[in-house]
């Protein structure tokens, strides 16, 4: 921005236009080049006097100025700039002016020494400025210059152009130019060298502008460029003082304008037009004498010898005087070692040698005062060269302060460790008591206390108990083992929930104090342990030795009164938790208890419960059992008798002699009839029994039939009359010998409730239908029914109305059956003349 | 000693089997005897009625009237008849029900048959009915 800034104020018109020339000329000149004009006018005295005037004068002014700059800011390039100058300055003048004296009127032999000279200090010219740009862009460095550098280089400049001068008046020189023909080859050559490293220059000093934004430097450039294209014109003129020659020494004077402006904003931009030479140099002289003497450092200057020996000291600034108490003359007629402490004195060789080696050295030494007091310093040695002589500066700087700041900041380390000790301490452990005791001795030892108390507000009673002590004795302890709040120092802590110290004690009289000063406490700080804004104690430090505490021990104690606080109340939730914890797990190992309990209760229950439907499921397998055998042996009966007879027979037949063929087939046929008969019921019964492994599909009716063909001889002998209705007969699915077993149940309950009932006339009508998919079946009799009080107790297992005979369980079976195994429902009902249950599956 | 008629017995039987072989072999074992021979209880009443027989061999569980009641009929007719009750049960339940109906029956008789058993009761009731005769002789 601020370079920016700087351009605009540069850039004002006249500056923008200030290029502008340089191509009108450069036209100007291949216009008259190609005229061939041949015409000229020639006064030397004319040029003498016009070199003079514009680039003579305009060198020294500018010559001047370059030397003040360079002496001030010591750029070697700056005095090349300064040679430059001179160079082009004088070379056209004396040229012109050395032609008028060997030759007054102006001819051949005249006008080739005037250019030769002018030619050649046109080339030392280029030559120095392109050295000088050069060497300004390359190194910045600031060297202390001496004028005599100033001087010299001038004075080569004043012999060069000398020798110059005398040579070619002496026709030493090849011929430069011949009038009419124009240069010779070598000073074409020279000229061309010369033009070509006048724009070099300018092109560097250009680039050198972009950076630094000066206004010197670019209308010195452009300056630069006029100067290379005056020399152009006057390098393809054919005839001296032709158009084209005048062209290019006006465009060289234009230059030289150039340059008067470069000069002037230069001035102008350092503002250093108002300060002489001799007052920047002495202020330059001041600056450092001021800086050397103002220094905090101390600063001495001693020789270095070959031999790695410290000479003595040459200069030595007021701050080291001040340091080690002597005065500068003093200190003057002493050396390195005289200063250094003993212990420090060692391998000064190495030292010297490291420090020929490296230039500099950084190390830390004891030095010893005049008056023998020893500091830590830090020592910043460099060499450098004076006069071809090993110099050392030693810049030496008083760590003493540093050290104490050190060992403070070192201290307070101490502190904050003990606190993060502490808080460690707390955090870890469980027994509370004892780590505060452990860490209130360790805190009385780095505070050096000899006394500390703890106090815990035992609020019943509003006042504070002795938890921990220390420094005292036991009856001294019991005599402070309690206190109500506003009694004592300690006290007045709990009380006011803030801090209270109490310094120099004895001189105190103060009557809270009476206790500690009994105890021969000087210095007593008190800190509450406050936790949630409550006071659960005091955590106090006494000293016998010291009269106060600083701010610092006062922090570490408040530290760790914080702390006990904080663990304190850690401590005490820990416990509430801890019983809680307690109660909820006494709690909970009740209820598991009571669970244990219960569960084993339910388990023997549902054992209970098993082994009961267990006996249940027994007892009507036996009761089934009881029935079928019963059936059977109605079923068998007749054939067994009609067998019986049979047989019988056969030897009837042969004692009355009328046994014969045909009776015999007779009776074999009869008998098998009769056997395969009993065979089939058997095998009937055995079908029965069966237990339906998997569910299937089976007519409702086919299973009705098969059970009626069991019982219809136990029926048939109750003179029951029985009907099938069947109306309609579906599919279903489930277990049909299940099925079949809930029929007959149904039917023997008829036939027992007939048998009971002496029914007169028993009617026993089954009836199949069917409703939604489902198969309904009727069993109604006409024994009478159900009572009304029990009929809602039939399918409970153990129910009976049969007294001792019956088990309770068949309905109960047959209940769960067609409910539970096929899904279905059986119900019953009472109707006019008797009951009727409905089987639904 | 005059028989002014031959002794007549009533068999009741459902079983059409065991009816037919009951009577071919009372038939063979007495001779003399004269058999008629009844389906039911019904039937064995009205045949009673017709034929008056002597001695009656029933069996116990038939269709229609069974063999107590149909007892109980005809004693209500002839009381000095002579019973033979053929049983499936021995147990005391038909003996209770046939106290219970106020009836006398002189022999029971368990199924199957034994022929010597049966032979011997009708024996008896033959011996009895005989003695009954000589002592008072049927008026003629």
């Amino acid at each position: 921005m601020e370079k920016v800034l700087l351009q605009n104020n540069i850039k004002g018109l006249p500056t923008k236009l200030a290029w502008f020339p340089i191509p009108v000329i450069l036209v100007a000149a291949l216009v008259l080049w190609s005229l061939h004009t041949r015409t000229f006018y020639d006064s030397l005295y004319l040029l003498v006097s016009l070199n003079f005037m514009f680039s003579t004068l305009i060198s020294l002014f500018v010559t001047f100025l370059v030397s003040r700059s360079f002496l001030l800011q010591g750029r070697p390039g700056l005095l090349f700039l300064g040679c430059g100058v001179l160079f082009w300055g004088w070379g056209g003048f004396i040229g012109s002016a050395a032609a008028i004296k060997v030759f007054p009127l102006a001819n051949q032999l005249n006008i080739n020494i005037a250019v030769t000279i002018h030619n050649l200090c046109m080339f030392l010219s280029a030559l120095c400025h392109l050295s000088g740009s050069l060497l300004s862009l390359r190194s910045r460095s600031h060297q202390r210059i001496s004028a005599a550098w100033l001087i010299t280089a001038y004075l080569v400049v004043i012999c060069a152009v000398g020798s110059i001068t005398f040579l070619s008046t002496s026709g030493m020189t090849p011929i430069f130019f011949v009038q009419g023909q124009g240069g010779t080859p070598l000073r074409q050559f020279v000229l061309s060298c010369s033009i070509s490293m006048f724009i070099g220059t300018a092109i560097l000093m250009f680039q050198l502008y972009r950076r630094m934004a000066s206004r010197f430097i670019y209308w010195y450039s452009l300056s630069l460029v006029l100067v290379a294209e005056g020399l152009l014109c006057i390098l393809i003129q054919t005839v001296h003082a032709g158009p084209l020659g005048w062209l290019g020494r006006s465009v060289q004077y234009l230059g030289s304008i150039y340059m008067l402006i470069a000069a002037i904003a230069s001035v102008l931009e350092s503002g250093a037009w108002r300060i002489s030479l001799e007052t920047a140099l002495n202020d330059a002289r001041q600056q450092f004498e001021g800086l050397f003497d103002l220094a905090e450092d101390g600063i001495l200057v001693h020789e270095l010898y070959d031999e790695g020996v410290y000479g003595k000291f040459i200069q030595a600034n007021p701050a080291i005087c001040r340091m080690l108490g002597y005065r500068e003359q003093e200190l003057l007629q002493l050396g390195m070692l005289q200063i250094v402490s003993p212990e420090d004195r060692q391998f000064p060789e190495q030292e010297a040698e490291n420090l020929r080696r490296s230039g500099k050295l950084r190390h830390e030494k004891t030095l010893l005062s005049k008056y023998g007091r020893s500091f830590p310093t830090e020592i910043n040695t460099r060499l450098f060269q004076q006069k071809g002589r090993n110099m050392v500066m030693s810049v030496i700087r008083d760590l003493s302060e540093r050290k104490s700041a050190e060992t403070a900041l070192q201290n307070s380390f101490q502190r904050l460790d003990l606190l993060a000790f502490t808080a460690n301490r707390l955090l870890a452990s469980d027994s509370l008591q004892e780590v505060v005791d452990g860490l209130c001795h360790k805190v009385m030892a780095f505070l050096d206390c000899q006394v500390f108390f703890n106090f815990l507000v035992y609020e019943p009673q509003e006042r504070l108990q002795l938890n921990l002590f220390a420094g005292i004795t036991e009856d001294e302890a019991k005599k402070i083992e309690r206190f109500d709040f506003g009694m004592v120092v300690c006290d007045c802590a709990g009380q006011d929930v803030c801090r209270i110290v109490a310094n120099n004690i004895p001189a105190t009289p103060d009557p809270r104090t009476e206790v500690l000063k009994a105890l021969g406490i000087i210095a007593y700080a008190c800190h509450p342990l406050i936790s949630k804004g409550k006071m659960l104690g005091t955590l106090s430090f006494g000293t016998r030795t010291r009269t106060c505490f600083s701010e610092e021990d006062l922090f570490l104690m408040k530290g760790m009164a914080d702390q006990v606080a904080i663990a304190m109340e850690r401590n005490k939730n820990e416990e509430e938790l801890r019983k809680s914890e307690e109660v909820l797990r006494r709690a909970h190992e009740e209820l598991e208890q009571r669970v244990k309990e219960r569960t084993r209760g339910l388990v023997e229950a549902l054992r209970e419960l098993q082994q009961k439907e267990h006996l249940l499921l027994q007892q009507s397998r036996f009761a089934a059992m009881g029935e079928m055998i019963n059936n059977i042996a109605h079923q068998w009966r007749q054939p067994l008798n009609s067998l019986g007879l049979n047989i019988q027979r056969l030897s009837l037949f042969y004692e009355k002699g009328v046994f014969d063929q045909e009776l015999l087939n007779q009776s074999v046929t009869d008998a098998m009839l009769l056997i395969n008969h009993m065979s089939g019921t058997i095998d009937d019964y055995r079908n029965f029994f069966k237990q339906d492994k998997e569910k299937m599909a089976f007519k409702v009716s086919e299973v009705i039939t098969g059970a009626m063909k069991l019982v219809e001889a136990s029926l048939g002998d109750n003179k029951i009359n029985t009907k099938v209705d069947i109306q309609d007969d579906p599919l279903v699915i489930g277990y049909p010998n299940e099925y079949s077993q809930v029929v007959l149940n149904i039917l023997i309950n008829a036939r027992d409730a007939f048998e009971k009932q002496r029914t007169a006339e028993p009617v026993l009508v089954i009836k199949t239908s069917s409703k939604d998919e489902r198969s309904i079946v009727t069993i109604t009799d006409n024994a009478g029914g159900i009572p009304p009080d029990v009929i809602f107790k039939v399918f409970d297992p153990h129910f009976t109305t049969k007294g001792p005979n019956g088990t309770g369980i068949g309905l109960f079976m047959a209940k769960n059956i067609i409910e539970r195994n096929m899904n279905g429902k059986l119900s019953v009902q009472n109707t006019r003349d008797g009951a009727e249950f409905i089987i639904e599956v | 000693m005059i028989f002014p008629e031959k002794l007549t017995v009533l068999i009741a039987e459902d079983d059409d089997k065991s009816l037919e072989l009951l009577s071919s072999i009372l038939a063979l074992n007495f001779p003399n005897l004269v058999f008629h021979s009844a389906r039911n209880g019904r039937a064995g009443v009205e045949i009673f009625k017709k034929h008056l027989p002597d001695i009656i061999i029933t069996d116990f569980n038939m269709p229609e009237m069974d063999g107590i009641q149909m007892i109980g009929e005809i004693q209500s007719i002839k009381p000095d008849v002579m019973t033979i009750l053929v049983t499936a049960y021995g147990d005391k339940t038909i003996q209770e029900a046939t106290a219970s109906a106020g009836l006398e029956i002189e022999h029971h008789l368990l199924k199957p048959i034994n022929f010597k058993e049966l032979f011997a009761i009708v024996n008896q009731c033959v011996t009895s009915i005989n003695d009954l005769r000589e002592l008072h002789p049927l008026p003629i």
